[in-house]
């Protein structure tokens, strides 16, 4: 664990630096074997994509692009990802909106109720996603709606509204409110103050959060697949094409799903700036 | 009255129809050459279906069963010519149709695949999912080998409710180079030789059921309390041998193709096709002495299927001849339709002995492979079998 | 005061979405628990006999037992890493912490299916692991226990849930700058003291949240289970799972099951969040 020292007359600039250097070795293998470890199972997705023998292990005896021909191919494939990236969307946008503007409402109670609340919104995340699929499921057919990508949707949003709660209320137990109220009192209005005050400064936690969503948005099934009727995302397209044995365009899949969501982490980085850490 | 029900059978059917997938890719033009033939073939009936089942075609199509079934390569040219497009959903276990028609799905399925156990138990249980078929509307059908036209499984008050499409059995698979074939009987895979070796499908049915037959048990569908007690015990013993319980068929062949078991309990041909294209060589084999069950999986229509013409063109479609060689081909299955056998190629024709099938009745009407829905006096139903399984899994 | 109801007023739009898309199907549900279902049909009364075979199969009990250990190890083994992880990003390197944030983000991006089948290339019999090790002569003969084990599921589970936990434990961090830890340091607070005194009770809500979703997610993953847990791998997402498939199925004894995790979960949360609260004023 790196140990802050003061920079004091004693330290010449040279063995500074070579010390700092040195210090952060440590530090940087750790990060190295996390992010390998992270990795494994991605770079062996995206390795076995390209492979000649279909078998997904050893030995490599050469390399094709036929498995993403295939997957292109696939006119399934094609309509499952519309329907995924909507899905993200639009259950990410709810989820950020709700999930913050309920952040905020909960800093205004304090003590036990406080803890009550938010272990309460904590619920959705805490049942298997098996039984809030269903119970949706059974909702929606009790109330009209069919099954479809708005049931699925909004399955999504409360799947994702815990998180995004957890973590802006992480972000706001810091906040310090007194800057609204010094705009309050120099005549902003409620509007000019969050846009230009709170806004920039939770700016990372929102799209902190926002991504949080998104990801698990992507990547769910099990709820999906109740609610969604004939319509296929990835993950649901992926596992019905696990269970009938493995193939690797479902690599090759996947490969592409992941460089897209690249694309999209480096457009909105982009966008956002780096303003705070 | 009380007809046993099927389920995890069902479950089998899961499996891992993943051939019509695959020869999208890699195979695929490979595949069409040698399909040329039976798909030319298929594109002429098409046009005498058409008149022949009546209503108006084209839109969508929803189907939901098993992966392949939906017959996305063998009736490309029959739906884009009738402008059907096929919206599929895939089932992992046979139950899953059920379970969707009563979650909402109700209204929006078409057609559904599914297996004989399926069927019987849903039928006899007397649960609304599937309607009567007009057979009028099906001629093909009127090509169905003796035990599949008007089979028991799928007739109800002398209707019936479902078109078999292609059969099979259900036998160990395993890898030649580790083995030379398959113990004598079930209960023999205790031995600690093969510890470590042994993969079987998640089915709360079909295991029981080899186990109990392994154990002279003269009909596995009826037991005792008592008798399943014994035959869970005597599981039990080949439990510690077993690596894995895998999710389905396909997932099974994936165990075995990378080595982590070397013997499939309850397992299908097609895995050998599966793991054929991975460059693993597999063989199948059932024990000598205990034999194995056999399975059909059959279309029916679902009750308020939107698509109902669409349905009905579709079925007929795939019974004639052409279509049923090929998708048993593309399956590694057995073909329901006479026409359809001298369209096979040797391999695929000598996988089943088809004079199993040529009459009415035979094995697939009376080797019931599941237990009666409810408990019937001492004979215990279908939820003693699932709390049984689920206790062998915690064991 | 007006600051305050209006402020509260924002609670409105996430209490409605909860109600009426949560709360009500998953009333539906706890009904359900009460009734008993015969052949497909639910039968409408009020029994506590699957509440009994919950509480009273010893089975039953196991797996929630089980399911609970694992979710507590896991959780255990995500936090730490993902607070380490945290700190050395944003203070170490902090010029490289946005990028290295995003690179771990979107390890989660390949799909979490495919991830999950991934592991199995990776430790199974004949994986990659197994080739690595036999072919620098590290062993000779293949590791098994890896796969289809607990070892697999625990392995499986940490590298999904890392990136998760990092989340809300960056977020806090990011509201601590460097100055505060380097006046602590100049006021004697050094290395490891650092830490405990200083960042971790700056940083506990982000690290309670962290430990709130590995342990929930850990705990009611049924998938990881069913593919590389082998046959000793059931998880009480497993057991529920099971209820509600099949031509057997079970709905009343699946809700009872449902609200019985739910209701520990909630119970070990709590005690986190009080624990937590205790160390904060030490």
């Amino acid at each position: 664990m790196t140990t802050f020292k003061s920079s004091g007359p004693r330290n010449q600039l040279r063995t500074r630096g070579f010390r700092r250097s040195l210090r952060k070795l440590g530090p940087a293998i750790f990060v190295g074997v996390v992010l390998s470890y992270l990795f494994a199972p991605v770079i062996v997705t995206v390795l076995f994509s390209f492979t000649v023998s279909p078998r997904l292990s050893l030995p490599i005896e050469g390399f094709t692009l036929d498995w993403y021909k295939s997957a292109f191919g696939n006119p399934l494939f094609v309509d499952a990802t519309m329907n995924t990236l909507t899905l993200a969307l639009s259950s990410a946008i709810v989820a950020v909106i709700f999930g913050t503007s309920f952040a905020f409402g909960i800093t205004s109670i304090k003590g036990r109720r406080r803890r009550i609340a938010l272990t309460a919104s904590l619920l959705p995340a805490a049942i298997p996603a098996l039984v809030l699929g269903i119970a949706l499921a059974v909702f929606f057919s009790g109330i009209g709606s069919r099954q479809g990508l708005l049931n699925a949707s909004i399955g999504h949003a409360v799947l994702s509204l815990p998180f995004v709660i957890l973590t802006m209320n992480a972000r706001l137990e810091t906040f310090d409110f007194t800057t609204l109220e010094a705009a309050r009192d120099l005549g902003a209005s409620p509007l000019q103050t969050f846009r230009d005050i709170t806004l920039p400064i939770i700016r990372t936690a929102v799209i902190g959060a926002g991504l949080l969503a998104v990801a698990l948005s992507l990547d769910e099934f099990v709820v999906t697949w109740f609610n969604i009727g004939n319509e296929m995302t990835i993950p649901v397209l992926i596992w019905g094409l696990l269970r009938r044995g493995i193939d690797p365009s479902i690599n090759a899949l996947a490969s592409v799903v992941l460089v897209s969501l690249i694309a999209i982490v480096m457009v909105s980085n982009r966008l956002t700036n780096r303003s705070e850490r | 009255m009380s007809d046993p029900l099927e389920d995890l059978k069902n479950s089998k059917l899961n499996a891992p129809v993943n051939r019509r997938y695959v020869l999208n890719g890699i195979l695929g033009i490979g595949a069409v050459a040698a399909f040329g033939p039976l798909l030319a073939a298929c594109g002429k009936s098409e046009s005498s279906t058409e008149a022949a089942t009546g209503g108006k075609i084209g839109g969508e199509l929803n189907f939901i069963g098993y992966s392949g079934e939906d017959a996305a390569t063998v009736a490309k040219d029959f739906l884009t010519n009738n402008g059907i497009t096929v919206k599929p959903t895939f089932i992992a276990t046979a139950d899953e149709p059920l379970t969707k028609f009563k979650t909402g799905g109700r209204g929006q399925l078409d057609i559904i695949s599914d297996n004989k156990d399926f069927q019987r138990s849903v039928l006899s249980a007397g649960e609304e999912l599937y309607q009567a078929l007009d057979l009028s509307r099906i001629p093909n059908a009127a090509g169905l080998m003796g035990a599949f036209k008007s089979a028991e499984w799928l007739t109800k008050d002398g209707k019936s409710y479902g078109v078999p499409l292609i059969w099979g059995d259900e036998p160990c698979v395993y890898n030649p180079d580790k083995w030379d074939g398959v113990p004598a009987k079930y209960t023999d895979f205790a031995d600690k030789k093969f510890k470590g070796e042994l993969v079987m499908v998640d089915d709360a049915v079909a295991n029981t059921w080899l186990w109990a037959k392994s154990m002279g048990i003269s009909d596995p569908s009826r037991m005792t309390q008592a008798q399943l007690n014994a035959t869970i015990k005597e599981m039990l013993k080949t439990k510690p041998n077993v690596v894995t319980f895998s999710a389905s068929l396909g997932d099974q062949a994936d165990v075995l193709v990378r080595g982590d078991a070397s013997i499939a309990i309850g397992g299908w041909a097609y895995q050998i096709v599966l793991a054929g294209k991975k460059g693993v060589v597999l063989k199948s084999a059932s024990p000598a002495t205990d034999g194995t069950f056999y399975w059909s999986d059959s279309y029916g229509i679902a009750v308020d299927a939107p698509n109902i013409d669409n349905a009905y063109a579709f079925i007929n479609f795939m019974m004639s001849p052409a279509a049923n060689a090929a998708i048993a081909t593309e399956l590694g299955s057995g073909v329901t339709i006479s026409g359809a056998l001298d369209e096979l190629d040797a391999a695929t024709k000598g996988l089943y002995d088809y004079s199993m099938v040529a009459n009415a009745g035979g094995v697939l009407s009376t080797q019931v492979v599941v237990p009666p829905a409810n408990d019937e006096g001492d004979i215990v139903g279908m939820a003693k079998w699932v709390k049984a399984w689920a206790d062998f899994k915690l064991g | 005061m007006k600051n305050s109801a209006a402020i509260r007023r924002l609670l409105l739009p996430g209490i409605s979405l909860y109600a009426i898309f949560f709360i009500i199907p998953l009333s539906i549900l706890a009904v359900y628990s009460f009734w008993t279902q015969i052949d497909f049909k639910m039968h409408p009364g009020f029994t506590l006999e699957h509440y009994q075979t919950v509480f009273m199969t010893s089975l039953y009990r196991d797996v929630f037992l089980r399911t609970i250990i694992v979710a507590m190890l896991t959780a255990l083994i995500v936090v730490p890493i993902a607070y380490i992880l945290s700190y050395i990003m944003q203070f170490v390197f902090p010029s490289k912490a946005r990028l290295l944030l995003n690179i771990i983000l979107i390890s989660m991006f390949s799909g979490y299916l495919v991830r999950i089948y991934a592991w199995r290339t990776i430790l199974g019999k004949e994986g990659l692991l197994n080739t690595a090790l036999i072919h620098f002569r590290i062993i000779t003969e293949p590791i098994t226990f890896l796969i289809f084990s607990n070892w697999s599921i625990a392995i499986t589970l940490v590298g999904l849930l890392i990136p998760l936990a990092l989340l809300p434990i960056w977020s806090s961090m990011s509201n601590v700058s460097k100055d505060h830890l380097e006046v602590a340091g100049d006021l004697g607070s050094r290395g490891f003291q650092m830490h405990r005194t200083i960042l971790i009770p700056m940083v506990l809500p982000g690290i309670a949240t962290a430990f709130a979703i590995s342990f929930i997610l850990a705990a009611g993953d049924f998938v990881v289970p069913t593919m590389l847990g082998g046959t000793n791998g059931v998880m009480a997402g497993n057991l529920i799972a099971d209820q509600f498939k099949g031509l057997a199925p079970n709905w009343p004894l699946g809700a009872s099951l449902a609200i019985c995790v739910l209701a520990i979960l909630i119970a070990i949360q709590m005690g986190f969040m009080k624990l937590v609260r205790e160390v904060t004023r030490l």
